[in-house]
């Protein structure tokens, strides 16, 4: 080769890379896109809109663990002695659970704020997408439903990690986040504004969203029945009662009657009182959803309701043996196998790993209604629960407490008998500053208690932001 | 900039020292031979032994020829000072974790660059779905001629951009002109495990354990006194909880785990050449079980080099590298499928087959279902991978003292991963599955590397002027395809690990991860008199995954070969002092992190989702990491000989501009960003010393033995953060002035023994202690996983026909922390799993009240389980690492024609493991493989496979 060749070649090479070399270098990947590639149209939108829905999915929490969570940090289900590890911190007593440093914590908060990002970045373009009339939809309509799905975020933060509205430490709301943004070190914001926040978006949803579609997509009914729930939570009994019965005169949706209750939970994923649930299905599962902690088709059977819970069903209760289980399903591990037996009672409310999470049923409605109505009117809640009770679970069921506190623990606890996994009985307790003892594992919690007055914020997010405090009481790591 | 300046300084002071003492010298150049041995080195520079500045280690040839592991990175071990391996886990073809000189960043890699025959290979884990797959365990070390790792900024700075981790160069082996030299290598050999000093209860003491859990909470909880004080009613409680029989006492561990797993090593080789061409072929299979019966490795190489001078200016050089592996590596980790955690769990008093010889399914443990042991017969993790690695390199002399050098380079790494879950047992059986039940997934992977570089190397001396001088370039492209798919829905019974089988595919995805890197290269060197040498390089790289994509690095070093003075020289037969100072990069990065990205997949009622999934880089965009080197040191040889001879060198290490996973808080919707932040500093001490302490012709007997000390610092940490306290996995946190590995826990005060309830100390200043672990703050526990101190010692001894060669490691100033203890380790929490014996007899009663362990309570005491420093013991140990005893029989003993030579051997590795820390039950070589980044992985044992001891035989056949 000539001396020459090689200069040749060598410089050639040099060229190659010298001008193609940022072509050379860059790369873009092959499973992602940028802002301006999916916000572009109104398809882009919708599919935004899916991401937001599958944060929702997440069994960190409204996919699971708020339902799970609910239950066993109060008074009627637990952890068997024989268990997978899972949730096992909720045996412990002195309130063990109630750590910065627990995952369950984490994931809750994490989960919830992951869903009000998506949910921003989608309002982020607000007013700025065009309608395609070649698209099913309106732009209008996803804003909506971003804003609703937000609200609900919100409002499953507040009620967890703050005190009650109107009752405590005020200050210690959640951070309002409403736009992205990567560097911000937001401190909590008040109760008071967290509310409002929550308002102001369930109102403005309202008018872009409707009844038409499916019930996997939150809708007019759900946020009106959302509403019901945020105004008992702030003691707005009028509002409350006024939003419970918007949805009970709604003629879309009915309540589940007795002779619907078997196939409710296991066939009838159609039924008209289901107003809003979350999809799965065989290439999306739940797989770490109640399925793998709850009932006899679950993975690891370990979570449980109370034989007390169990037994204050009638023996004419629709649900008895149908929802929930004293005896086991599956004939290779009996119940009484279980060191707590005969305190151990199945829910089987949820058998499959595609099950939809209920959020929203009618008969909420009906409980929304009942409790505002304890505290108008007593004499009316007490009348209008024995009648559902008679009606559509149970007809030998008589109400005895008619007033006073005793009618208030009847309240929720014909609550819990119809809503056990579906998120409400720790909410319920702590609202109502009702004391949690439960019977088998010993584990109690007074109304005052720390554990029921806030969750305590994940140790990862007062590690990573100066600005935001932790519950007073929780203790913080240094 | 302090540091650069007290280089340089450090480096003039040098200069000016020897300069003075040069001028004493009176032995003048004219009288001395100058011919050197011309080392070519990377990118076909060539220097001579003086020339080389910086610092770095030669592997020897003895680690390489009698190997302690299956990988090239186990073999570093104890190999040189500043290279701190430690093994992975047990199962052979494990990631090992590597550090040169300490750890250099926080949250991105830290693992050296590779380059095998001028080709930067993938290294590193590169399995998805099973478990572990090192990359480097495809390479052969019988293939390999030479190791070299690059340590300091002047030698590490020609590799640039990705020098900052340091860096090994493997050259293969070449044929050597003459006869043809064909080598048979044989070895077979057992195994057992190195180090467990783990003792469970029996299925009677797991009873008694219950009962107690019973019997005590039942005084102390529980109103009603189900057993009124009466501990047989307890006992009978556990006996039916149980449904023991009274007589099984099963030992899961002997059925899951294998007493002697073999082991054996086949290797042919033939060297040779002629004129013009040399040779170099060889075919390898190795064969290795792990202690899981479900675990082994099996390894099919083949190799061939050949050199060629074309003409008196054109050599050619072409490699190719053919290998497989085939792996099974069963679920590691906390998982009830990992038979190493759930052999020990299960308790004892379960039977693994029922009467009719089913396997029983309805076990009293975290799920009836999971039988281990039909897990192990049944399911499967298989891996397997072929690489071909291959190169051509030229060398064309323009000029006799002008050099071009190309060479175009592949390495192509392909994997098929596979997982099958049966569906009747263990985590295939999903009887709330809408699929079915049992699993199957497929992974495939295939990273492909070409590499090409284009030098001009110049090489001339001017009467005692030898000046050497480099331009090239470089470019490398790395692409990584995968596709993968599931799925479900298995029929019962039918055990086939093939997708045809299932009902329901699940999951279908593919995609690509591309990058490129390209370099520009100079580097000169100046040498006067063999006495003084200069050096300085500098490179410009670009990286994909970088904003602006380029960065500047650059080294200077310097040395003084002191032994051309004659004062020295009566002394040392070389004494070189050097100074090196050098700013290398880190690519430490993905190649799309730096963008805002919504991710595609994130789907919805079966129709497209996409949601913000990356945040990219923040308005400032990624820059290059820069790790800023500072060496100083001496290497030297005594006696005529130079039979004695030593290094010694002194560094620090300041990584900057870290590529860091800052923590953000969660409200963000994200965990963390990544930006160029933090700052880490190592500093540390090197010394080894050697002495060939006999060396006649029938005797001979080298030793060697280094020394590290490694001491890295966070300098700085992002400034706005909450506590100042970043928590990472694996028990750890960063804060400014602490070691990055440092644990971060609960601190453990113990067991009250007025209470029998566990007791922790309420925060870091240990004043007060709580028996509420909610009282009890997460501190810093002053204890680190990353070793201070490294040593090794080397001895070969040649006498006659025998050989014996050993080798012995020590760590020291370290700590491991057992993950699983929370569960095998506990004061009755997870009752249903089998405990050390030390939770029965050494736990509180009112008896025995100055106990170890708390009061055995159902469900646990105070959540005594919760993680703190209970379970963290230090780590510093000795090992006997290798210990080869061989007799050689030369031609004239064979008398047999063709036959060369005949060695046989007897070597062990891991004979002898000795812990300091009398409470460590387990290996304390334990770094989990469980997370991203390499200080989470670091002395965390989560029921790893366990290192093994291996007797092995061999006969070396050479014709």
């Amino acid at each position: 080769m000539k001396l020459k060749h090689i200069f040749i070649s060598l410089s050639a090479s040099a060229l190659f890379f010298t001008s193609c070399r940022n072509e050379f270098l860059d790369e873009k990947p092959s499973d992602a896109i940028t802002k301006e590639e999916l916000f572009s149209n109104e398809q882009g939108l919708n599919i935004a809109l899916n991401g937001l829905y599958n944060s929702l999915q997440s069994s960190n929490a409204l996919g699971g663990n708020v339902q799970t969570l609910n239950e066993l940090l109060a008074d009627q289900a637990f952890v068997a002695l024989e268990n997978s590890g899972y949730f096992i911190g909720t045996r412990e007593p002195d309130q063990g659970f109630f750590k910065a440093d627990i995952i369950y914590f984490y994931n809750l908060w994490d989960n919830l704020y992951k869903n009000i990002k998506n949910a921003n970045e989608i309002l982020a373009n607000e007013g700025q997408i065009a309608d395609n009339a070649g698209v099913e939809g309106t732009p209008s309509n996803v804003f909506a439903q971003a804003k609703a799905l937000r609200a609900l975020s919100y409002f499953t933060l507040v009620t967890h990690f703050s005190e009650n509205y109107g009752e405590g430490n005020q200050e210690l709301g959640v951070p309002l986040v409403l736009s992205y943004d990567i560097s911000a070190k937001p401190a909590r914001n008040t109760v008071e504004e967290v509310y409002a926040q929550i308002i102001k978006d369930l109102e403005a949803a309202l008018p872009d969203l409707s009844d038409q579609g499916s019930n996997t997509r939150i809708n007019k009914t759900a946020v009106e029945l959302l509403l019901s729930r945020v105004y008992l939570a702030k003691k707005d009994y009028n509002k409350a009662n006024e939003y419970a019965q918007k949805v009970l005169d709604n003629s879309n949706y009915t309540l589940l009657a007795k002779n619907q209750v078997k196939e409710f939970f296991s066939s009838d994923f159609n039924s008209k009182e289901r107003i809003f649930q979350i999809d799965y299905n065989s290439k999306d599962t739940n797989s770490s959803g109640p399925t793998q902690t709850w009932g006899v088709f679950s993975i690891y059977r370990q979570n449980f309701a109370t034989k007390a819970f169990y037994d204050q069903l009638g023996d004419k209760d629709v649900r008895k043996e149908v929802w929930y289980h004293a005896t086991s399903q599956n004939p290779n591990v009996n119940l009484n196998d279980y060191t707590e037996a005969p305190n151990l009672v199945d829910v089987s409310k949820y058998r499959s790993n595609v099950d939809p999470m209920l959020l929203f049923r009618k008969t909420e409605a009906v409980f929304n209604q009942v409790e505002a109505l304890y505290h108008l009117n007593p004499s009316l809640a007490a009348e209008k629960l024995e009648q559902w009770v008679k009606t559509y679970r149970d007809e030998d069921y008589v109400l005895t407490a008619k007033s006073g506190q005793a009618l208030l623990k009847e309240i929720l606890n014909q609550k819990n008998l119809e809503f056990f996994l579906e998120g409400f009985r720790y909410q319920d307790l702590k609202r109502n500053h009702l004391d949690s003892k439960n019977l088998v594992t010993g584990v109690s919690l007074k109304s005052t208690d720390l554990g029921f007055k806030a969750f305590p914020l994940p140790q990862y997010e007062v590690n990573s932001n100066p600005n935001i405090k932790q519950f007073p009481g929780y203790t913080s790591a240094k | 900039m302090k540091k650069q300046v007290f280089s340089l300084s450090a480096l003039g002071l040098f200069l000016g020292l020897g300069g003075l003492l040069y001028a004493q010298k009176t032995d003048s150049l004219k009288t001395k031979e100058l011919e050197a041995v011309v080392i070519k080195g990377v990118y076909g520079i060539k220097q001579s032994a003086e020339q080389v500045s910086g610092s770095s280690t030669k592997i020897s040839k003895t680690a390489l020829e009698s190997p302690t592991g299956v990988s090239v990175d186990n073999l570093l071990q104890g190999s040189g000072p500043g290279i701190m391996s430690s093994a992975g886990s047990g199962q052979p073809g494990a990631k090992a974790i590597t550090l040169i000189r300490g750890i250099s960043s926080l949250t991105s890699g830290n693992s050296p660059l590779y380059i095998i025959d001028g080709v930067p290979v993938a290294s590193g884990d590169i399995s998805r779905s099973t478990a572990t797959q090192n990359a480097l365990s495809l390479i052969n070390p019988n293939d390999i001629e030479d190791i070299q790792v690059y340590k300091d900024g002047v030698a590490t700075s020609l590799f640039g951009s990705r020098g900052a981790n340091g860096v090994v160069v493997i050259t293969t082996k070449s044929g050597k002109k003459g006869t043809a030299r064909i080598n048979l290598t044989t070895e077979i050999g057992t195994s057992a495990v190195a180090y467990d000093k783990f003792e469970y209860l029996n299925a009677e003491e797991h009873v008694k354990y219950t009962a107690l859990a019973y019997f005590n909470s039942d005084n102390l909880r529980n109103a009603s006194k189900e057993f009124n004080g009466d501990f047989s009613k307890a006992y009978t409680k556990a006996v039916n909880f149980f449904r023991w029989d009274g007589k099984t006492n099963t030992d899961w561990q002997r059925a899951a785990l294998r007493e002697n797993p073999a082991y054996s090593r086949y290797n042919v080789s033939i060297s040779g050449g002629a004129k013009d061409v040399t040779l170099y072929a060889s075919l390898g299979y190795l064969s290795q079980e792990g202690v899981p019966r479900n675990a082994d490795f099996q390894r099919y190489t083949g190799a061939l080099k050949g050199t060629w001078q074309a003409s008196d200016k054109l050599k050619a050089s072409f490699s190719l590298n053919l290998s497989r592996s085939v792996q099974n590596t069963p679920s590691t980790d906390l998982t009830f499928a990992n038979p190493m955690f759930m052999a020990r769990a299960i308790s004892p008093t379960q039977r693994i087959y029922n009467a009719d010889g089913t396997y029983n399914t309805n076990i009293v443990s975290v799920n009836p279902n999971f039988n281990i042991i039909a897990v192990q017969d049944l399911n499967l993790n298989k891996a397997v991978f072929d690489k071909v690695l291959s190169s051509l390199s030229l060398d064309y002399d323009i000029l006799p003292y002008l050099t071009f050098n190309t060479s175009f380079g592949i390495d192509n790494n392909s994997g098929d991963e596979l997982v099958y879950w049966n569906p009747d047992i263990g985590d295939g059986y999903k009887p709330s599955s809408a699929n079915g039940n049992g699993a199957l997934s497929k992974s495939f992977t295939k990273h492909f590397t070409w590499n090409w570089y284009n030098f001009l190397n110049f090489n001339k001396r001017f009467g005692a002027h030898s000046v050497s001088a480099t331009v090239g370039i470089e470019a490398t492209k790395r692409t990584i395809d995968i596709a993968d798919f599931e799925a479900s829905g298995f029929p019962s019974g039918i055990y086939k690990p093939y997708a045809s089988l299932a009902a329901n595919p699940t999951a279908a995805s593919s995609n690509r991860i591309s990058w490129g890197l390209v370099g520009y290269i100079a580097r000169a060197s100046y040498t006067y008199d063999k006495f003084l040498t200069l050096t300085a390089s500098a490179r410009r790289d670009g990286y994909s995954g970088f904003s602006d994509y380029y960065g500047n690095f650059y080294g200077v070093g310097g040395n003084l070969e002191l032994s051309r003075i004659d004062a020295v020289k009566n002394v040392f037969k070389s004494l070189k002092l050097k100074a090196s100072y050098g700013e290398n990069g880190n690519m430490a990065v993905g190649p799309y992190t730096k963008l805002k990205l919504y991710g595609l997949g994130f789907n919805y009622d079966s129709s497209n989702g996409a949601a913000l999934s990356q945040t990219g880089a923040p308005d400032e965009g990624l820059k290059w990491e820069v790790s800023k080197k500072t060496n100083i040191g001496l290497d030297f040889s005594l006696g005529r000989r130079g039979s004695v001879y030593g290094t010694l060198d002194f560094y620090s290490n300041t990584n900057s501009d870290q590529i860091f996973d800052e923590q953000v808080p969660l409200t963000t919707g994200f965990s963390s960003v990544t930006r160029n932040l933090a700052s880490v500093r190592s500093r540390g001490v090197e010394a080894s010393l050697g002495a060939n302490l006999v060396k006649q012709k029938d005797f001979q007997w080298n030793v060697n033995a280094n020394y590290s000390y490694n001491d890295s610092e966070i300098l700085s940490l992002s400034s706005d953060n909450g506590t100042g306290i970043s928590q990472i996995d694996g028990r750890k946190a960063f804060e400014v002035g602490r070691n990055p590995s440092e644990f971060y826990m609960r601190l453990w005060a113990g067991v009250d023994p007025n209470t029998g309830q566990p007791l922790w100390y309420t925060d870091g200043t240990k004043t007060a202690v709580t028996s509420n672990s909610n009282l009890a703050q997460l501190s810093f526990t002053g204890k680190k996983a990353l070793p201070t101190h490294i040593a090794a010692l080397n001895n070969e001894l040649v006498y006659k026909n025998f050989r014996l060669v050993f080798n012995i490691n020590y760590q020291g100033g370290f700590s491991v922390y057992d993950a699983g203890s929370f569960v095998t380790d506990t004061s009755g929490q997870h009752f249903i799993m089998n405990k050390v014996k030390e939770d029965l007899y050494d736990s509180w009663t009112p008896k025995h009240t100055n106990a170890s362990r708390p009061e055995i309570l159902a469900n646990g005491n105070n959540g005594d389980n919760g993680a703190s420093s209970r379970y963290l013991y230090d780590g510093d140990f000795i090992r006997l690492r290798s210990l080869e005893l061989g007799y050689r029989l030369n031609q004239e003993q064979l008398n047999l024609k063709g036959l060369k030579s005949v060695y046989l051997y007897v070597r062990g590795t891991n004979l002898l493991t000795y812990v300091f820390d009398k409470d460590l039950k387990f290996d304390p070589e334990s770094n989990s493989n469980s997370y991203s980044n390499t200080i989470s992985n670091l002395g965390i044992y989560n029921s790893l496979q366990p290192q093994m001891k291996q007797f092995i035989f061999g006969v070396s056949l050479d014709f």
